[in-house]
């Protein structure tokens, strides 16, 4: 009779996991489609599964070796998420992460359709070379869920990052913090955040990394490690001592691979910024060779700072009037006998202001600061230029989006969150660059196409989830500009679900 | 930057032709003809040739271009204001190197939050 207890084991295992399954497939007779159902019954299932794993543990105590095998079935049923984030995503285990992610419906609150997309695509996000079959295995398996939900989204972010396109992952990534709780579980949220704190280090983004990795809500570890060292590499307050980033290394894990972001944030001293000079030596004379040589240099550089960009326009803005400069090209003009130097200084002049517009865009200067009284002329005249190509590429962008709304030329629900999330890309550059100003003519401009694209999305296609996550995003803009008839309006669409 | 800066900088006609800006106009089609036959029989060296920001490269129809940019005098005379300029080179070095050293990043972040291998 050694079987029985074996028997009656699995019947009690595998009864409550098919309820449990059926359940996510809405068509359980047993619990209504509520949360707190969802927890009540996970709970339930956890208690009878700890009951029957602690009897198959006495069993194997007593010298029933053979129900070692339940017990592990036990042992997957109870912690199905741990193993897969623990286990198989790391060793690239792609499918065997998608299914076992089948049973964390504890963990990804009900959503378990969008939990399995993500463990694929981080397990595939983990092998040494991704195959293109499993990412359109993956991307058929997204395309069969039956709504864009925050986690969707954040699978869909991993994929694009599995295909090194790097921007469109931030993007996907940034907007997963607009869903709210009913349509995002709290660890898509929180893995979210983590990988922008991973993305915004490698490049070198400090002040991103301090405000993610300090702010308060759940972070792991190795994000809490980075947040502090991106405080102190900026200095910005309040700064941690070295005793305490010595701590938080060791409670990290990857210490050695930390080691050397370590060592660099403990040699950058703490309270630079008064000790930084804040004009370079402006008093010398000009070479005109000198900064020939430095602008070209800064043309063919990666990136280009914002004091790099005002040296060299304050720079140029003397050196194009000063009799130096002017004085070799004539002498240069007559030897070769021809040529007029007042039309190459004006060429001359004419390249320089373009370049200098490039490179104001590229080091993405405020146009507060190129606008300054004390600013170069040069960068002044760029300031206009880019205050008008700012507002135009919004208005391009949002015209687009709208006349496809009306014609109702539908796009699959990705599609559609990445058309928003274009234009909400180019609504954040003209607020980061133009300020307040300009963020009220962009709020006019992108609220209505924005908002009928929601609408669109919530009234005819069920996308409730994308088009909720659209609707916060616009109250909180209209908040910031103060647009009380559009807060109104978003309070309402919220409101429905 | 964009390419076409960069394509100004490294594609300066004085750069392509390798010569010094106080060169006559005899040189300058002397260097044309020479680097297109050099070219036309596939040369070594030909196919390439040194500036102050790396190796530019080098093919038939930009020596020609760089020839006709030289030859006319209001043109040479800008494409020489930046050669003679980027002589002074060493003076870029250093606010580059500073420029760098504070946008490094930690290229080594996604393998510490598990996102890499």
């Amino acid at each position: 009779m050694a079987w029985l207890p074996l028997a009656f084991a699995t019947v009690v295992v595998l009864l409550p996991t098919l309820l449990h399954r059926w359940e996510h497939a809405r068509i359980s007779p047993h619990l209504p489609r509520k949360p707190w159902a969802h927890g009540v019954w996970a709970i339930v299932l956890a208690l009878i599964s700890s009951f029957v794993g602690a009897l198959f543990v006495l069993s194997i105590a007593r010298g029933h070796v053979a129900n070692v095998v339940p017990l592990g079935l036990i042992i997957l049923l109870l912690f199905p998420w741990p193993i897969t984030r623990g286990l198989l995503i790391p060793l690239g285990a792609v499918r065997a992460a998608w299914n076992l992610t089948q049973l964390a419906g504890w963990t990804w609150r009900g959503d378990v359709g969008g939990g399995q997309f993500v463990a694929g695509a981080w397990a595939l996000l983990r092998r040494r070379s991704i195959d293109p079959r499993t990412i359109a295995w993956l991307a058929a398996r997204r395309d069969e869920l039956p709504a864009l939900e925050g986690a969707g989204v954040l699978g869909s972010a991993l994929l694009a990052s599995c295909l090194h396109d790097r921007e469109q992952a931030r993007r996907l990534m940034r907007s997963v913090a607009s869903f709210d709780e009913d349509h995002c579980p709290p660890i898509a949220t929180f893995l979210a955040n983590e990988w922008r704190i991973a993305d915004a280090a490698a490049r070198g983004e400090w002040a991103e990394v301090e405000m993610l990795g300090r702010a308060p809500h759940r972070r792991s570890r190795a994000a809490r490690l980075l947040g502090a060292i991106a405080a102190r590499l900026i200095d910005y307050p309040p700064v941690p001592g070295g005793l305490h980033l010595l701590a938080l290394w060791l409670l990290a894990p990857s210490r050695i691979a930390n080691l050397t972001l370590l060592r660099r944030a403990l040699a950058s001293p703490v309270g630079l910024e008064s000790s930084k000079p804040t004009t370079r030596a402006t008093a010398k004379p000009i070479d005109p060779d000198a900064l020939l040589a430095t602008h070209a240099r800064t043309l063919v550089q990666p990136r280009v700072g914002t004091a790099q960009v005002l040296a060299l326009a304050s720079a140029w803005d003397r050196a194009l009037t000063d009799p130096s400069l002017r004085n070799q090209t004539i002498r240069r003009s007559l030897a070769l006998r021809g040529g007029d130097p007042e039309q190459v200084l004006l060429e001359l002049g004419r390249q320089i202001e373009r370049d200098l517009a490039a490179m104001a865009r590229s080091a993405r200067i405020p146009l507060a600061t190129l606008e300054r009284a004390e600013a170069p002329e040069a960068l002044r005249r760029v300031a206009r230029e880019l205050r008008h190509e700012l507002l135009d590429e919004l208005a391009l962008a949002c015209e687009v989006l709208d006349r496809r709304v009306r014609e109702r030329k539908a796009l699959p629900a990705l599609d559609e969150l990445r058309e928003f999330l274009a234009v909400q890309d180019q609504y954040e550059r003209v607020h980061r660059l133009g300020g307040g100003e300009l963020l009220r003519i962009a709020f006019s401009q992108a609220h209505d196409p924005l908002c009928n694209l929601a609408v669109w999305l919530w009234d005819e296609r069920g996308e409730t989830a994308i088009a909720n996550a659209m609707f916060r995003w616009l109250l909180n803009e209209a908040t910031v500009v103060g647009d009380e008839e559009a807060v109104a309006l978003q309070r309402r669409n919220i409101a429905c679900g | 930057m964009t390419a076409e800066m960069r394509a100004r900088v490294l594609d300066n006609p004085f750069y392509v032709l390798e010569l010094a800006p106080e060169c006559s106009r005899a040189e300058v089609e002397r260097a044309g003809q020479k680097l297109l036959a050099m070219l036309e029989l596939d040369m070594a060296g030909a196919r390439h040739y040194p500036t102050p920001f790396g190796v530019g490269r080098r093919d038939a129809a930009k020596v020609r271009e760089a020839t006709a940019e030289l030859r006319d005098p209001q043109r040479r005379l800008l494409h020489e204001l930046w050669v003679s300029g980027c002589a002074a080179i060493d003076l870029a070095e250093d606010t580059s190197d500073e420029n760098e050293a504070e946008s490094l990043g930690f290229e080594r972040a996604p393998t510490s939050l598990g996102w890499r291998r």
